[in-house]
């Protein structure tokens, strides 16, 4: 507050308030969301960890692998928490390649569990060898 | 503007003079706020069981002065939204009461009316609106059912802001803030 002249009183700020009936919107989402992140390591010999972030509010998470593409058809590699190591994978001579996903589960199992992350990146198997 | 050859600066108002000052004075319009659900943007972060989620608003500010809003204050934490299937917030989904959605705001309490310090102060320009994400400030229960996917949600009404009106830079919309705590 400032003072003018013969001590007059200047006001700079005024309290402001809310009008009645203030909104906001959230949203849901069509599903459980799935989780992110997902990488697959190399490990020993041909097995793979397979790691993803953390999603608030799941209470378990399913492992996949595919052989096929990046995009599935996926085979179920058992549920776990993250890091995930695969038991051993089989390979070829040639090399076969895998790709990883993993599906989140929630508390509130009514949701459902989610889709297939994003899978991970390719990792090639061979009969001794990961890559 | 000078009253008896006092300078002021040219962002203060004088609420009424006393006889016999000279100069003139400027008297501003100051009104309340008012916060409206936004549909646009899209919240970023969905909220879902378990998890904490954005909500959007667009503040309107038909004063004739800045604002500046520096904290909210929230109903309690088991007063409820209400759950709609269209971004309209128009048409009830009946499969997801408030009862049943459980989402409310975050860091409210059993008591209505705390306030929450938002993390970076707001400024709506005079004669000017402001749309704003509060990111994360949305909780939902871990039991709410299924009906409740794919549902906008009304949120309760904040019970009061700190706000004051007189000098600011206007924040740019669509602008993104919180309260953590």
């Amino acid at each position: 507050m400032l003072l003018g002249a013969a001590g007059i009183a200047v006001a700079t700020s005024w309290t402001v308030s809310l009008a009645a009936g203030s909104k906001a919107q959230a949203q849901t989402p069509t599903a459980t969301p799935a989780p992110t992140g997902v990488t697959a390591t190399c490990a020993t010999g041909t097995k793979v960890t397979v790691t993803w972030t953390a999603e608030t509010g799941a209470a378990s998470y399913t492992v996949y692998d595919s052989t096929t593409s990046a995009t599935g058809p996926w085979t179920s590699l058992g549920a776990g928490t993250s890091p995930f190591t695969t038991a051993s994978l089989t390979g070829t001579s040639g090399g076969t390649g895998y790709w990883f996903a993993v599906t989140a589960t929630l508390t509130d199992a009514a949701w459902g569990a989610s889709t297939q992350s994003t899978a991970s990146a390719k990792r090639t198997i061979t009969t001794t060898t990961c890559a | 503007m000078l009253v008896a050859g006092v300078a002021f600066g040219a962002t203060n108002w004088t609420v009424g003079l006393n006889g016999g000052s000279s100069g003139h004075g400027q008297a501003a319009s100051v009104a309340n706020l008012t916060i409206t659900a936004s549909a646009v943007p899209s919240p970023v972060n969905l909220v879902y069981p378990g998890a904490f989620g954005d909500a959007v608003v667009t503040i309107t500010n038909t004063s004739t002065a800045p604002v500046t809003i520096t904290a909210v204050n929230l109903p309690t934490s088991t007063t409820y939204a209400t759950g709609y299937t269209n971004s309209t917030l128009a048409t009830l989904n009946t499969n997801c009461t408030a009862a049943q959605g459980t989402v409310a705001w975050r860091y409210a309490t059993g008591v209505s009316g705390t306030s929450h310090t938002l993390t970076t102060a707001l400024v709506v320009g005079s004669s000017s609106t402001l749309t704003v994400t509060f990111t994360n400030d949305v909780t939902m229960g871990t039991s709410a059912p299924t009906g409740c996917k794919s549902t906008y949600f009304a949120m309760p009404s904040f019970t009061a802001i700190t706000a004051t009106a007189g000098s600011g830079t206007p924040t740019v919309s669509p602008a993104t803030d919180a309260w953590t705590s």
